[in-house]
């Protein structure tokens, strides 16, 4: 053999050797065995007699292709080393599952409280993450979701009849363009059954085809196969299927009113769709095609009420279906700019409520997902706080197991897997209770809310979302400790050292952080509940107790209706009543949430910035508006019954729509122009009063008459009455049998009632806040509870000595609490901090309250100092109450 | 189909003599390859692409072990040894190797019968 050969073999082989303790290397094995069956070749070979160089070409020629039998069998070897490696960590992950078991087991006390600490914190995020998701994540639900979009008219509004037919006709992007209109009608659910006044909607043809919407009974109405004479098809939703037949099959076929026209019920819409926008909950889907037959409305009549959807085909990106209906928009101008001019076509994605309410949502959710954040961040800082405590218990367990070979890594790993543990069984739990609180919320809220009880429930999403959650907060809570725990330094546990100070300190900064977040949640809760008060004691400008809301909807009486006669009537007969003492209409019931702008332009006025006058809410009203609501007329007069059609226009100014309109001048006898081309005369002056939000800065507000503005088929009837709302039903329905008998019952309800509606988002903020503000309460306290009593453990040998010393009682109990206090105290003041911030930001949504308000932020300061020492006060008595020589002696 | 029929055939009967081979003591493969080619006078030569992956694939069935010796050349050579389980592999398909040879056997010096 050749000596280099020779000395390269010898080397090579010995620090391989080396190598395999470490660990396996089958391919340099293989070429040892490869190797090793071809040199024992050559020496046969060689023994037989063959020249050393003969014997290796011949067994190289022998062996044939070595490479190839190499790669064969390393390719086996690779496949099972794989599987066995799959399962050698399979192995230990069910090893570490069962060790972090039995650990959880031994300990239920940590174990039950580090879930509950987690488990609340995750049923708060869930439920509020649930929320989210229905309101702004979800695509719109029982529809096929694939490609669906929604249509805007430039930013947001909906269509008028003729533009969306032009999209459908014309527009190759999409497979399906749908509208749908919501609206009032009146419903018999027989042929001569009592007439009801339902929520439907009138959608137009292939609606539920092109939204992919199945039906759980019946078919989807096709207008084209109808026969000649037969009634039309209608849809009825599951719901009201439900509620209304109690889910009976033979409703197919059932001939049912609407606007007293003969309708067939063909089929039930499937249980999850209610409509193609999130919040309508039609009963009843009504072919467009028959609306004016049903109405006596012309479909371009009907405005622009048509929320459009369409679905693209497939391949086609929202941009080309964009810009395709833009260049269609452009052709639809040009036919009659000054019907169409300036309005451009807009593509949404068609997830959780209309894009116009879109940022509202995603600013509140943002505000509660930080919230109930800080809600898990306490319990992380709980749960973080035990462990550390359970790590310190434990240290012994760990260096012994450090000194006989474990592996950190892998106690790093087991400590994180009794984290996850925590956080899963937490997680399961949080989010079986945030199930039963989003099932619940519905029945809290007023039905003109729209929710049902599913309309919360948790999907895929949100169980995604809370499996997240669970992970990130293991690492929130548990990472650090298990770092610690496996950097046990093994000779100092041995000798029974410890970096003791240290160790404090860090527990400390814990309570510092805990009762910050705290404060913050406290300080927000309460700042929603006295949003919450003022808003019930501010004085809106009018007076709504005793007065009772009819809402009446003459269109729903169809064609041939005469509403300025027929509300005369009413209004007659209505003041008549002898509990009544006013009656007025409406088109606008102050703080209900909705409201009407236009823009006045004062008689004269000089244009600038292309456009004179301003832009001013307003409401129209027939007399007596404001003796009913008690709003005063500071100067000159409200409206009269001599304010009719044959008379001079004239209208009524708030004191702020006076000042806007004539800031140098006297409004009152003036005259401004109007969108409907007429002059109003200004006859009197009102006091400002809220319109839109209770407690808002006042708002230039115009009223005009209800006999000389322009015709409203849909108005309130306003009553001042000494009757019950009880009482005042029967009597409004009965006078309305008699005036119009064909109108469905209205709904009659008390003022303050309707206007609960602008009062959910601070109802809902108090309500959340306040339990989210009493669970991060309850959290801090038990985490300073936890810590007070570790460093009182910690430091019994120093309370010892100092007791011995000749300390008091008195002194060392205010020793603790002092301690812990400072620490509560840090904390507080960083909480307010961040609060007073949080409470300028929230600044147009709480009414009456300032961010900075002594009484919320006072009150919260006096809680938490009051948890705070009752937490600590235990610990602190136990100090005391330790016999110095045992403490002393204690380590 | 057939093709594949035949690869089990063969692959199956060179397990049976590796394990055969194996059940005399360990042998690392160019032992085994001797083994089998003394044993048939040069009748049967085992194939170094066939040999090496049946024994790494006997291996990770765990029908043999591998250990890691010195030959005599002070070469590291792998010894391969039987496990029980191989034992009892090589015993069930000794007996299905014999059932066959004993049918096939049958029907090859059948007495040709008339009708």
């Amino acid at each position: 053999m050749r000596p280099d050969r020779a000395a390269s073999r010898e080397k090579d082989p010995t620090w391989r050797r080396y190598l395999r303790f470490l660990r396996p290397n089958p391919a340099a094995d293989l070429d040892d065995e490869l190797r090793d069956h071809m040199e024992s070749t050559v020496e046969e070979l060689i023994t037989r007699g063959m020249a050393p160089a003969a014997a290796r070409a011949e067994a190289a020629r022998r062996f044939g292709d070595v490479s190839r039998v190499r790669d064969v069998v390393h390719r086996l070897d690779q496949r099972h080393f794989t599987h066995q490696n799959r399962l050698a960590v399979l192995a230990t992950v069910v090893q570490d599952i069962r060790y972090a078991a039995r650990g959880l087991r031994r300990s239920p006390a940590f174990t039950i409280v580090a879930t509950i600490s987690i488990g609340l914190g995750i049923a708060a995020n869930a439920t509020i993450f649930s929320v989210v998701n229905a309101l702004l994540l979800r695509p719109i639900p029982g529809a096929n979701a694939d490609g669906l979009v929604r249509i805007y008219q430039n930013h947001h509004s909906p269509f008028q009849w003729d533009e969306l037919s032009w999209y459908r006709d014309h527009a190759s992007s999409f497979d399906y363009i749908v509208g749908e209109r919501y609206q009032s009608m009146s419903f018999r659910p027989a042929v001569n059954a009592e007439a009801e006044r339902i929520r439907a909607s009138y959608v137009t043809q292939g609606f539920f085809r092109g939204l992919g919407v199945t039906m759980a009974l019946g078919r989807a109405f096709d207008n084209e196969d109808r026969d000649a004479g037969a009634p039309p098809a209608a849809v009825l939703s599951y719901a009201s299927w439900q509620r209304r037949f109690a889910g009976d099959s033979a409703v197919l076929g059932r001939t049912v009113a609407v606007a007293d026209h003969p309708m067939t019920i063909v089929g039930i819409a499937s249980p999850a769709f209610r409509s193609s926008v999130l919040g309508w909950t039609p009963e009843l889907f009504v072919p467009l095609s028959i609306a004016p037959m049903l109405t006596g409305v012309r479909l371009a009549d009907f405005g622009g009420s048509f929320y459009t959807t369409g679905r693209l085909r497939r391949g086609t990106g929202m941009a080309a279906g964009e810009a395709e209906l833009r260049g269609m928009t452009r052709q639809l101008v040009m036919t009659d700019t000054s019907r169409y001019g300036g309005m451009t076509a807009r593509l949404d994605h068609i997830r959780g409520v209309n894009a116009e309410e879109r940022a509202g949502f995603a600013v509140g959710s943002a505000f509660l997902m930080t919230m109930v954040g800080l809600v898990l961040l306490i319990g992380c800082a709980n749960v973080a706080n035990m462990l550390l405590g359970r790590a310190a218990a434990r240290r012994t367990e760990f260096g012994v197991r450090l000194a006989i070979g474990a592996n950190r890594i892998r106690l790093v790993r087991q400590l994180l897997t009794e984290s996850l543990m925590i956080a899963a069984i937490g997680g399961v739990a949080g989010f079986v209770v945030a199930r039963a609180i989003t099932r619940a919320i519905p029945s809290f809220l007023p039905p003109e809310a729209g929710l049902d009880t599913a309309f919360l429930q948790p999907d895929v999403r949100v169980v995604a979302f809370t499996s997240a959650l669970c992970l990130l907060t293991t690492i929130v809570f548990g990472l650090a400790p298990a770092l610690r725990a496996a950097s046990t330094d093994v000779v100092a546990m041995l000798k029974g050292s410890d970096s003791r100070l240290r160790r404090v300190r860090r527990r400390g900064a814990l309570v510092v952080g805990q009762s910050a977040l705290c404060v913050v949640l406290l300080a927000v809760a309460a700042l929603f509940l006295r949003s919450l008060v003022s808003s019930q004691t501010v004085d809106p400008g009018f007076r709504a107790e005793a007065v009772v809301d009819v809402s009446i909807d003459l269109a729903l009486l169809g064609p041939g209706a005469t509403p300025p006669a027929t509300f005369a009537r009413i209004i007659r007969e209505a003041s008549a009543m002898p509990s009544v003492s006013s009656a007025t209409l409406a088109a606008v019931v102050p703080l209900t949430g909705s409201n009407m702008e236009s823009r006045a332009v004062p008689e004269g006025a000089v244009a600038h910035d292309g456009r004179a006058g301003s832009m001013v809410y307003f409401n129209v009203v027939a007399p007596r508006f404001f003796a009913t609501l008690q709003t005063p007329i500071l100067r000159g007069r409200e409206f009269a019954d001599a304010d009719d059609s044959t008379s001079t226009p004239v209208a009524v100014l708030n004191e702020t729509a006076a000042r806007r309109l004539w800031p140098n001048g006297d409004a009152l006898g003036k005259r401004f122009k109007w969108g409907d081309g007429r002059l109003y005369q200004v006859v009197g002056i009102a006091r400002d009063a809220n319109y839109v939000m209770p407690g808002e800065a006042p708002k230039a507000t115009v009223y005009l008459p209800f006999a000389q503005a322009e015709h409203r088929t849909d108005m309130t009837l306003q009553l001042r009455t000494s009757a019950d709302v009880a009482a005042t039903r029967r009597a409004v329905w009965a006078l309305l049998r008699d005036v119009a008998p064909r109108l469905p019952p209205p709904p009659v309800v008390r003022m303050v009632d309707d206007m609960a509606i602008t009062l959910l988002p601070v109802r809902l903020g108090a309500a959340f806040l306040g339990t989210f503000g009493a669970l991060a309460l309850v959290l801090a306290a038990a985490g300073i509870y936890g810590v007070a009593s570790y460093s009182v453990a910690r430091r019994t040998r120093e309370i010892g000595i100092r007791a011995a010393l000749g300390a008091t009682r008195g002194r060392i109990i205010a020793m603790v609490l002092w301690e812990n206090g400072r620490r509560v105290a840090t904390g507080t003041a960083i909480g307010l901090a961040v609060a007073i911030l949080i409470g300028i930001g929230l600044s147009s949504i709480l009414y009456g309250v300032r961010a900075v308000d002594p009484l919320a932020l006072g009150g919260v300061v006096t809680v938490i100092a009051m948890v705070a020492a009752v937490a600590s006060i235990g610990p602190a008595r136990r100090a005391a109450n330790a016999d110095p020589v045992r403490s002393i002696r204690s380590e | 189909m057939a093709a594949d029929k035949d690869v089990d055939l063969i692959q199956g009967t060179l397990n049976v003599l590796i394990l055969k081979t194996l059940s005399q003591g360990p042998m690392n493969g160019y032992g085994i390859a001797r083994f089998v080619r003394e044993a048939t006078a040069g009748d049967i030569e085992v194939e170094e692409g066939a040999l090496y992956p049946a024994l790494h694939r006997m291996e990770h069935r765990e029908w043999i072990t591998a250990e890691w010796g010195v030959s005599e050349n002070n070469r590291r050579a792998k010894y391969y040894r039987l496990t029980p389980l191989g034992r009892r592999v090589l015993r069930a398909r000794t007996e299905s190797w014999e059932r066959l040879v004993d049918a096939v056997g049958k029907v090859l010096y059948a007495e040709p019968r008339r009708a």
